[in-house]
């Protein structure tokens, strides 16, 4: 009985550490902006302004990739596997609409790398290849030019995976800026419509005595209530707001 | 007249209530162990692909590792009690076997340059270490969900009718020392 318990203690235990899901390193528990968190402080300005217009460009075409990057300067004995998938989780890399998301992630004391890949983007981006990639960068570790060989990295899985060439993509994605358009003048149209029945009601009820005064706040507020959720939608399209990571990807190291 | 209609609402109101938070209990307790059953999906999907994977790795790799065929020979075995499996146990216990071989092969490859620089075998080496990591990712999912799911079943007044509902425990994956290190494939030697 004993030995029973000491035994579910233990494994208890070993579960209890298996699962921990907190970051070790103080990497930020949300995104940032630009989706780079530089903790060794070894990527230059060149690189920082290639992932921002990276990510701008991504948004804006039919595959909505978005691109993290972190570096730390050690794991604190933490495996990379379990590092970058946390982190990939938290940041929520990618969009709701495509959960398309990216991470590279480096720990320079550790000279350890991985490429964190979302279940979407693995359809088009395998575990093989991120493998090979993982090559380029390499040769520049070696000689601690780090800023040029994760640009060098980036650039060229972007070049090759992420920025569609085909020009049915684009045509895809203009068809949905005009579909999203068509869907703005249907939700005008029903927003004026609804305005003016209730408007008509609330004047009729003002007729008999009612308070028909009040007509036209209501309508503004729905109206209000309408267009701010609208506008809360699109603004949540630009955030980080994907998932789908289930430990896709490749490690590395150098 | 009167009295007897204030005691029969009382009772339509007492059952009405139990039937309530029975309902409620119930409908939790099954979103739950839906939970339970989705994560262990995915398991059984990663699980399936690494099945896959294993006869392409096998072929690609074997002729330059020779001096191994205990590794292969146990792959197999493993692999073949996988598909004879039929319970959820007896699946379990052969994926774990097949866990340690799997990891085996990926430790020692690296013994072998010209494997190494066989870009194909480093491919399906990448995937297989990639599709390890996913089996361990899933397990740790399920095991999370699987807690809830358990201390949910375990606590009071759910404990008095689960077991009357179905609802019993969920195993928890236990994971094996070799598995917990996702093994580096580096190309070049």
């Amino acid at each position: 009985m004993i030995k029973k318990s000491i035994v579910a203690i233990i494994i208890g235990l070993f579960v209890s550490l298996f699962n921990l899901g907190t970051v070790t390193a103080k990497v930020p528990d949300t995104a940032p902006i630009n989706g780079i968190y530089d903790e060794a402080r070894i990527l230059d300005s060149r690189f920082i302004n290639y992932i921002e217009k990276l990510n701008t460009q991504l948004q804006n075409t039919d595959r909505k990739i978005q691109v993290g990057i972190v570096t730390v300067e050690s794991l604190n004995n933490e495996s990379i596997e379990r590092f970058a998938l946390n982190i990939a989780r938290k940041w929520k890399i990618g969009y709701s609409q495509s959960n398309h998301g990216l991470l590279f992630v480096v720990a320079i004391k550790d000279r350890k790398m991985r490429l964190e890949i979302s279940d979407q983007l693995s359809t088009i981006f395998t575990d093989g290849e991120a493998n090979l990639y993982l090559e380029i960068v390499k040769p520049y570790y070696r000689i601690q030019d780090y800023s040029n060989g994760t640009l060098k990295l980036i650039e060229t899985i972007a070049n090759e995976k992420l920025i569609p060439h085909s020009k049915n993509e684009t045509i895809i994605y203009h068809k949905k800026q005009t579909s999203t358009l068509g869907n703005f003048i249907k939700f005008s149209i029903s927003v004026i419509f609804i305005s003016i029945i209730i408007a008509i009601f609330f004047k009729r009820r003002g007729g008999r005595g009612g308070r028909g005064g009040d007509y036209l706040f209501t309508t503004m507020a729905i109206l209000d209530a309408l267009s701010s959720s609208k506008s809360n939608n699109s603004h949540n399209s630009g955030r980080w707001s994907g998932g789908g990571f289930s430990g896709g990807g490749s490690s590395g190291s150098w | 007249m009167k009295k007897t209609s204030i005691i029969i609402s009382v009772i339509v109101g007492v059952i009405l209530l139990v039937f309530l938070m029975f309902s409620g209990t119930y409908n939790s307790l099954n979103a739950s162990r839906h939970d339970v059953e989705n994560a262990y999906a995915k398991i059984e999907t990663q699980l399936q692909r690494r099945y896959d994977l294993i006869p392409n790795l096998v072929n690609v790799t074997k002729g330059y590792m020779e001096h191994e065929s205990e590794i292969f020979t146990k792959i197999a075995e493993s692999r073949n009690l996988v598909s004879a499996a039929k319970t959820q146990n007896e699946k379990i216990a052969a994926n774990m076997q097949l866990d340690s071989a799997i990891s085996r092969l990926l430790v020692i490859h690296e013994n072998y340059p010209t494997l190494k620089s066989d870009v194909q075998a480093q491919q399906l080496m990448a995937e297989l270490a990639g599709t390890e990591n996913r089996i361990q990712v899933a397990r740790t999912d399920y095991n999370d969900v699987a807690n809830v799911y358990n201390k949910k079943i375990s606590a009071f007044p759910n404990v008095m009718f689960a077991g009357a509902f179905g609802f019993s425990k969920a195993e928890l994956y236990q994971a094996v020392s070799e598995a917990k290190t996702v093994p580096n494939v580096n190309l070049k030697p």
